[in-house]
């Protein structure tokens, strides 16, 4: 390692041996991550530190075999896959899969799979520019403005590190968690216990959200829509039943991305006005948003040329 | 033949990764060629595959090469020159 890098994370035990152990075996992933890393400053380092302990100790509970070594490997597995979607895209300018019946058979449907996705997701919420500006988005849109004893939902739990960050708060927060996989069930509950929550007050539910929404009209204070839409195939029918489920100034975080590819992604946005729309006719209205390019690219030029957009808005029910 | 695929390569390369022609050498890489990134790699995979009217798939793209030498022997090798 570098010694202005090392110099700048060694305090933080963990975070370091993770970046030490990607960077060893992957040139592009040490590149990118040394510029994160040059980037910021003891307060993304304390978050980070934190964050990897949390996915260490949740990885850890549910296979014994899990250390940072195994964490990073599965991380440069899943930019492996994220990178093989990515060319994919670039020469065929769309999604790979479209049926969602074959998507869950292959990804969502398969424990193992789920577990190391979660992982490699998580990690990528350490070191991904565009995700931590997301996350940021999240923390100052959202997290901030959740009262105490609100009821929250999230649907599509992934690491769970989103609601997560709101029982870092409140520790007492009603929390209902959907996804189809146990296993993200799983992590995530697992996610927001260590991060401080009671057990009592997590409801898990296994789901297809598309089938079946079972949340009371009327009753959510928030809801985190992150990264969910994009995997489904009745996208619009899920967002439309959801804003009737928000109370009335009750506060939804959606993102999605615009030519985001991934293995498992079938709607695909190629423009930050057609997720705008695809919002507004689904009654909700956008409160704020912001749409994020890598290396500091115009949206304009990034939909002209496909690349992502990292979308991400706080909407209200209409 | 060769030494045609190897300029044509150069010029690719240099295009995508906004480095002078002249420096591309056998050993440029990831570790000394600043904008070659995971993001570069990809349309450096693209470029190629227009530039030479070659199929690369997207598992083969993502690791055939490493640095500029093992480049130009694989798009050798997909043009089938010995």
């Amino acid at each position: 390692m570098k010694n202005n890098i090392k110099k700048k994370i060694s305090k933080y035990k963990n975070y370091s041996s993770l970046v030490n152990f990607i960077s060893k075996k992957n040139i592009f992933q040490k590149k990118s991550i040394y510029k994160t890393i040059l980037s910021k400053d003891r307060k993304h380092f304390q978050e980070a530190e934190s964050i990897t302990n949390r996915l260490l100790k949740v990885s850890r509970s549910i296979n014994k075999k899990i250390n940072l070594e195994k964490i990073a490997n599965i991380y440069l597995w899943y930019t492996d896959l994220l990178r093989k979607e990515e060319l994919y895209f670039e020469k065929k300018k769309k999604y790979r899969h479209k049926n969602y019946k074959k998507v869950f058979e292959q990804v969502y449907n398969r424990p193992n799979y789920m577990f190391n996705y979660a992982i490699g997701l998580g990690v990528s919420q350490l070191f991904w520019e565009n995700h931590l500006k997301v996350f940021q988005f999240y923390q100052k849109n959202l997290v901030k403005k959740v009262k105490k004893n609100s009821l929250i939902a999230e649907v599509g739990m992934g690491h769970g590190l989103f609601t997560a960050e709101i029982f870092k708060k409140y520790s007492k927060t009603n929390s209902l968690m959907f996804d189809v996989s146990d296993m993200c069930l799983n992590f995530a509950k697992k996610m927001s216990i260590v991060s401080g929550a009671d057990v009592k007050n997590i409801k898990i539910s296994k789901v297809d959200i598309q089938k079946k929404v079972p949340i009371a009209d009327n009753s959510l204070d928030v809801l985190l829509l992150g990264e969910i839409i994009e995997h489904l195939a009745k996208g619009k029918k899920v967002m439309k039943t959801l804003s009737k489920k928000m109370k009335k100034n009750g506060l939804c975080y959606f993102s999605t991305p615009a030519n985001g590819p991934a293995e498992d992604h079938i709607l695909l946005f190629t423009k930050v006005n057609q997720i705008r729309k695809f919002i507004k006719e689904c009654s909700w209205k956008i409160i704020k948003e912001s749409p994020i390019t890598l290396k500091g690219m115009s949206i304009d030029f990034a939909e002209k040329n496909s690349k992502v957009i990292n979308y991400c808005a706080i909407l209200k029910r209409n | 033949m060769k030494t045609k695929i190897n300029e044509d390569c150069k010029k690719v390369f240099s295009k995508i990764m906004s480095f002078p022609i002249k420096k591309v050498n056998d050993k440029s890489s990831a570790e000394n060629v600043e904008n070659w990134d995971s993001l570069s790699h990809v349309q450096l995979v693209s470029a190629l595959e227009k530039k030479f009217k070659i199929k690369i798939s997207a598992e083969e793209g993502i690791d055939a090469f490493n640095n500029f030498k093992q480049l130009v022997t694989f798009v050798q090798k997909k043009l089938k020159i010995k």
